[in-house]
């Protein structure tokens, strides 16, 4: 269960890490 | 592992590009064009004709790549990335169709499909969900058989549960075939398999017999054998 857990974490992480950087990677191309 | 986190990162990633992107359109009004020989009115936003195909087309290639690197759990999560996109999409219709940018106002033509979208994305949340809760709590096996509760995620999200023989690929004897010694396995698996259902559907079992036996995997003496003992398990 903690395994699951904490890959359920990475995930979690990767998705917010992949948020920040579309949104990085907009402001960036169309400033 | 990796090819998982980047996948679903990357699906994150596109799908924020993409809502990124439609908004710095709406703003201007809901379209706009550039290049081509006329004059254009509606110029897009610097950036835009490319961001927009590149997240569709990323999005999709993070989405396969999470699919063949994620574990059978995982892919029983594989629609949230469906109901991220519409919710997603559909907030930034219903944002912009209350207040109009451009023309000021309700803009129907935004808030319909902003709703439909919302109810799109909304809808499968109450499988996906779920679904996930189950895999976290390793309520499924690694065989491909989920038991996710939701036969329609993944080609072998066949849940044990399927039921009745309206099945043509029944899923009980998914973990059958490979079998060296079908003799004792294969009426051991049906003896446990009519035992569990005490007077069910003995319609079905034998429709999975007759599937055993026309595949092979089951000898004549063997189907003979099964489909006694399950008509007979049923009595």
């Amino acid at each position: 269960m903690t395994s699951r857990l904490f890959i359920l974490a990475l995930h979690i992480a990767a998705i917010f890490g992949g948020i920040y950087g579309g949104f990085q990677l907009f402001d960036a191309v169309t400033k | 592992m990796v090819g998982s986190l980047v996948g679903i990162a990357g699906v994150a990633f596109s799908v924020t590009l993409l809502s990124r992107s439609m908004r710095s359109v709406e703003k201007i009004g809901g379209f706009c064009a550039s290049g081509g020989p006329y004059q254009i009115a509606h110029t897009c936003p610097k950036g835009i004709s490319g961001l927009i195909p590149l997240s569709i087309f990323g999005g999709l290639i993070f989405l396969g790549l999470f699919a063949f690197c994620t574990m059978a759990g995982g892919r029983s999560v594989l629609l949230l990335a469906w109901s991220a996109l519409f919710l997603t999409l559909g907030w930034n219709f219903i944002d912009y169709g209350i207040i109009n940018p451009v023309g000021g106002g309700v803009s129907y033509g935004q808030l319909i499909p902003g709703v439909l979208f919302i109810i799109m994305g909304g809808v499968p949340l109450v499988w996906v969900v779920p679904a996930m809760f189950r895999a976290l709590r390793g309520e499924s096996d690694d065989s491909g058989t989920t038991g996710t509760g939701t036969p329609w995620i993944g080609a072998t999200g066949v849940g044990l549960s399927t039921p009745t023989g309206t099945s043509t690929a029944p899923a009980w004897p998914m973990t059958t075939p490979t079998v060296t010694a079908p003799a004792a396995t294969t009426s051991t698996s049906t003896r446990v398999s009519t035992a569990s259902k005490p007077g069910g559907d003995v319609a079905g079992e034998l429709e999975k017999l007759a599937s055993l036996h026309k595949r092979g995997e089951l000898t004549d003496t063997e189907y003979e054998e099964a489909k006694r003992k399950a008509i007979g398990g049923s009595t």
